[in-house]
């Protein structure tokens, strides 16, 4: 595996990313570590902090054919992945695909729509393809969901299903900007840039799809050593007896955080993996998975600090502490 | 030019008496030689030209010799003037002295002190304060000495898992695991830095890196930078390195990488690798040093500071008024002089004696005692008892209360001024003619008693002076040794006596007005040099001078460590460590996680509810509570409310949540109405057993439709609804 290179080409998106996205970082990179991990992404975060805006220009930079959908209460399962209509012309049914349908897809405020339509994308997230009346299409590759949503709190959402939940490879927080953040996006607006016209900024395509492929098929060579995978089993498998939790993460959570941390690895130039991917992956890939018992909640605790906890609980491999 | 004559008059004058001595060498008044009843004593040392002697010991430059401004009290000042020296022709063993005395008096002595300055004093603080310093310092012991311990506990641990590693190397593979946790427990960098070259050198560059980047940790543990815990990663001490020590991290990153290669890159690292590590962890530590070295030599700096602000006992003793160039006069001369540090009640046996006895450092000869000795009344008592025994004692400055067996004092009146002369009649056992001293006090004589007669060059009518016929008396005659004796002058200065000598018991009293012979600047004044010397000649080889420093004992802990000048200098070491705790902070033992009180959670109260229900067999009562209230949530959420019928919320249910509406009306109609309670299902006849299978399989399936409603609110969803349902999905 060539790390170095592979690490330049992170790097090339980065950059053309932030000529539209100030700020971010974190969640900028962490989100093309699960592209690169074949995984879904799922940000939450008030509205305008910039989410939408990411997705497209993450669409741009690489390449990827794109569509979105604006969940509604009112949004059905049909209006997602498609369906039989009757041609007139050939005088049959015949499939109308459904936005799904695409390589990049973006889910906009997924959680306003109701369980039902929120749980039509469940196979197209896991087996990437979609099923109707009994046909079942597979999807384009790559095919990634980048799901936003509004806190729970706001008016008029309904919770992911847990099922649904499980399927996003991580859950990123988009916080506010700092001073000195928001401050340049003014200086940004000044300069005359419109985010609802990103042709004019001049993104440049720095990977095509198909290029995109074959950095995810790298992957597979970036060394995990045997200590690693005992940390990782012993984080998640913490999560099902925490005292504040009431259900923990699957082992699909283990599989997702042990991918993102290849990519991790990767994105940072190394063909290894070392703790510090581990441990600073493990709240994106936990903190959706985990329930917090109602005592929990009441209590102001969230499953980010539950995760940290374990963070602190779980002996890291080859440490000289005694 | 008077100088320089009277340098001339007094070469000549200690020339010709050398020849004389030369000439008569067994007339040298000797009482050493022998002792009636004892052994033979030490020889005192024989006559020499002290001049030459004095030079030697001023080869090596005391401070006021070399430097020009050096300030003098007044009583230095008046030396200056006896002194064979001018502007133009410096005394060449003192260059400096010279432009030291054209700047005048400049300093004041207090005792011992040249500079006098406001020592900071610790309080007395009585009984209970005298107590709680003891307290303290055995407090500080028994630390002192459980870490001892602990070092030497870690100390042997290290040994065994060196030793370990040694049979390891001999004998069958080592169990890693016990390798791993004997390399854990180190914590020594220099001892994990010798064991990296070991192993290294051993070809295993693996367990090399491992300890030179533990090495590395545990400095950066040690002075603060990160923290070492199981849970912590490389990349946290990164960090932390970054965030407290910036210009060390970017040195850092690239060993890190090193060593996580060689841990996690799954390639042994090479010697080149091994080399690259231990290189940039070397580096790191030595300019981890050169970082703390700003704040050491502050440290050093703020010491000497408060050390410069007391006169140090060193500089007193080279200073004009000192004693440490009369000390090695005294040695070249011959003598076995020192210092008395030991209390003068523990003044023993004269040395020959001792000598006997095999204990040679016991015994004394000659004691000079200076003014600030402290005297105590049992002090006065053992030196009449050591004088009596045959010591020669040396009062230098009468200007204490003398017991009445040293009949001299200071006389009143006016300081005398003028050249010392050695009273008639023992002129010829002296060679100083020439001697002076400054100005001072006469001596006034209590109880006056006549000078022994001479015949020839020595005294013959005192058994004292004769050679072979000193020490105790062997006829008997005690009594009169015992008797109150008197002095009688031994030197002289405008007709006033300056010194007396006396004889009590076997020994000999020498009473001096001051002890301005016992000083470092006396010595360059022509003949002060001989006259000392001779002085002490007579009476043996050992002489001690008893100073301020004598039989020092300090009542308490808190006076010893202010009699040590070491106040200020503990207070700013206590001030110091107090500012490095409030800023680093300390662990006083363990740390735990604080208790946390938790106060009952909501689900636990929901939690007893739950078991009050069941005991009362009211568990379907439960169902139907919680199947109401579900089933107004719904109505609301969907906006059925108003008589809708239970088909209608049924309907708008499944159709939110995408069920079959059957599935949604058969888990409403359970939550609506409840069937009978299992306990009063099986009837009377049935067995107990059967009766208990069915309340168990009741609660269950109460349990699956409690789930299900849950489920029915979570799907439907609303403001601020949060449930999540285990399992599901």
């Amino acid at each position: 595996m060539n790390a170095p290179g592979f690490r330049d080409k992170v790097e090339r998106i980065e950059a053309e990313i932030a000529r539209a996205v100030v700020g971010q970082r974190e969640v900028v990179q962490h989100t093309l570590v699960a592209i690169l991990a074949r995984g879904h992404v799922l940000l939450e975060g008030a509205p305008g902090l910039g989410k939408t805006l990411l997705v497209r220009t993450l669409a741009r930079v690489l390449g990827c054919e794109t569509k979105r959908i604006q969940f509604t209460p009112d949004l059905m399962p049909s209006d997602v992945t498609g369906g039989n209509v009757f041609s007139q012309a050939r005088g049959a049914f015949e499939f109308l695909p459904g936005p799904a349908f695409t390589q990049l897809l973006l889910a906009d405020e997924i959680n306003r729509a109701p369980a039902k339509t929120q749980s039509a994308l469940l196979e197209a997230m896991q087996e990437r393809s979609i099923t109707v009346d009994g046909v079942t299409r597979a999807l384009p590759d790559p095919f990634f969901v980048i799901a936003t949503q509004n806190p729970l709190e706001s008016q008029g959402t309904y919770p992911l299903p847990e099922a649904q939940l499980d399927r996003f490879f991580f859950k990123l927080d988009v916080r506010p900007p700092s001073v000195e953040v928001e401050r340049q996006i003014l200086a940004s607006h000044l300069a005359g840039f419109d985010a609802a016209a990103l042709d004019r900024v001049g993104l440049q395509r720095v990977v095509a799809p198909a290029e995109l492929l074959a950095m995810q098929a790298e992957l597979r060579q970036v060394r995990v050593d045997d200590g690693l995978l005992s940390y990782i089993a012993d984080i998640v498998g913490r999560t099902r007896g925490h005292r504040a939790l009431y259900f923990g993460a699957s082992p699909r959570a283990s599989i997702a955080l042990l991918a993102g941390a290849q990519a991790r690895a990767a994105v940072e130039g190394r063909d290894f993996v070392i703790p510090d991917d581990v441990k600073s992956l493990a709240p994106a890939v936990l903190r959706h998975r985990v329930g917090l018992q109602p005592d929990a909640e009441i209590e102001g605790l969230s499953a980010d600090d539950c995760v940290e906890e374990i963070l602190r609980e779980v002996r890291v491999p080859e440490t000289i502490a005694a | 030019m008077k100088g320089r004559v009277a340098l001339v008059a007094s070469m000549v004058v200690a020339i010709a008496a050398a020849a004389a001595r030369a000439d008569e060498p067994v007339s040298t008044p000797n009482r050493t030689t022998s002792s009636v009843d004892g052994p033979p004593r030490p020889p005192a040392p024989p006559a020499r030209d002290a001049g030459p002697l004095v030079s030697e010991v001023y080869a090596r430059g005391p401070s006021f010799c070399k430097d020009a401004e050096f300030p003098l009290a007044p009583e230095e000042v008046a030396w200056c003037d006896l002194v064979p020296q001018s502007a133009k022709a410096p005394d060449p063993r003192c260059p400096r002295l010279v432009e030291a005395c054209a700047h005048g008096a400049r300093a004041q002595l207090a005792g011992r002190q040249r500079v006098t300055m406001k020592q900071l004093e610790l309080p007395f603080l009585g009984g209970i304060g005298t107590f709680v310093g003891y307290a303290l310092i055995a407090l500080i012991v028994v630390g002192a000495v459980v870490l001892v311990m602990r070092l030497l506990g870690q100390l042997r641990a290290a040994e065994v898992g060196r030793a370990a590693d040694e049979r390891d190397d001999d004998g069958p593979k080592p169990d890693f695991a016990a390798r791993e946790a004997a390399r854990r427990v180190e914590t020594d960098v220099e001892r994990l830095l010798a064991r990296a070259r070991a192993a290294a050198a051993a070809g295993d560059f693996s367990r090399g890196v491992a300890d030179a980047y533990a090495a590395l940790l545990r400095k950066l543990e040690g002075t603060g930078v990160v923290r070492v815990e199981p849970n912590r990663t490389n990349g946290d001490h990164l960090r932390d390195v970054a965030r407290r020590l910036p210009a060390a991290e970017p040195d850092m990153r690239p060993i890190v990488r090193a060593v996580e290669r060689a841990q996690f890159g799954g390639v042994a690292p090479d010697e080149a690798g091994f080399r690259f590590v231990l290189d940039g962890v070397v580096r790191l530590l030595a300019e981890r040093l050169s970082s703390a070295l700003p704040a050491l030599l502050v440290m050093v700096g703020l010491a000497l500071g408060v050390a410069g602000c007391s006169s140090m006992r060193e500089a007193w003793d080279d200073s004009p008024s000192g004693q440490a160039a009369v000390l090695q006069l005294l040695r070249k001369y011959g003598f076995e002089a020192h210092e008395r540090l030991s209390p003068l009640a523990k003044l023993g046996a004269k040395s020959g004696d001792a000598a006997a006895a095999g204990d040679r450092s016991r015994g004394v000869d000659v004691l000079v005692l200076e003014p600030d000795v402290e005297m105590q009344k049992e002090d006065w008592t053992t030196l009449d008892t050591w004088v009596a025994d045959g010591g020669t004692l040396v009062v230098a400055g009468a200007g204490r209360e003398l017991p009445d067996w040293i009949p001299a004092k200071l006389a009143a009146g006016a300081k005398v001024s003028a050249p010392l002369e050695v009273s008639a009649g023992l002129a010829p056992w002296f060679t100083g003619h020439g001697a002076s001293v400054p100005p001072g006090p006469a001596l006034e004589i209590t109880r006056a008693a006549a000078p022994p007669a001479t015949s020839g060059d020595a005294p013959q009518d005192d058994r004292r002076y004769q050679a072979g016929d000193v020490g105790d008396d062997d006829d008997g005659d005690d009594d009169d040794d015992d008797a109150p004796t008197g002095l009688w002058p031994l030197l002289e200065r405008a007709g006033k006596p300056y010194a007396a000598e006396g004889f009590h018991g076997d020994g000999r009293v020498v009473v001096l007005a001051d002890d301005r012979l016992f000083t470092n600047v006396a010595l360059l004044v022509p003949d002060d040099a001989a006259l000392l010397t001779d002085l002490l000649r007579r009476d043996g080889q050992r002489v001690e001078i008893a100073d301020d420093l004598t039989g020092l004992v300090s009542p308490n802990p808190l006076a010893s460590v202010s009699r040590g000048r070491l106040a200020a200098p503990l207070l700013q070491l206590a001030l110091v460590v107090s500012l490095f705790f409030a800023a680093r902070g300390a662990h006083f033992g363990r740390p735990r996680d604080p208790v946390v009180s938790r106060r009952r959670a909501f689900a636990e109260h929901a939690r007893a509810l739950g078991v009050q229900y069941a005991r009362g067999r009211a568990a379907r009562y439960a169902l139907w509570l919680y199947g109401g209230f579900a089933l107004d949530r719904l109505r609301e959420r969907l906006h059925l409310a108003g008589g809708k019928s239970l088909s209608a919320v049924a309907e708008a249910v499944a159709s939110r949540a995408g069920r079959p509406i059957g599935d949604v009306m058969r888990v409403l109609v359970d939550a609506r109405d409840p069937e009978a309670p299992a306990s009063t299902g099986p009837g009377v006849g049935s067995s107990r057993s059967v009766r208990e299978d069915a309340i168990a399989a009741q609660k269950l399936s109460d349990l699956a439709t409690l789930r299900e409603i849950a489920t029915l609110l979570s799907q439907t969803g609303g403001a601020g609804e949060r449930t999540r349902v285990q399992g599901q999905g």
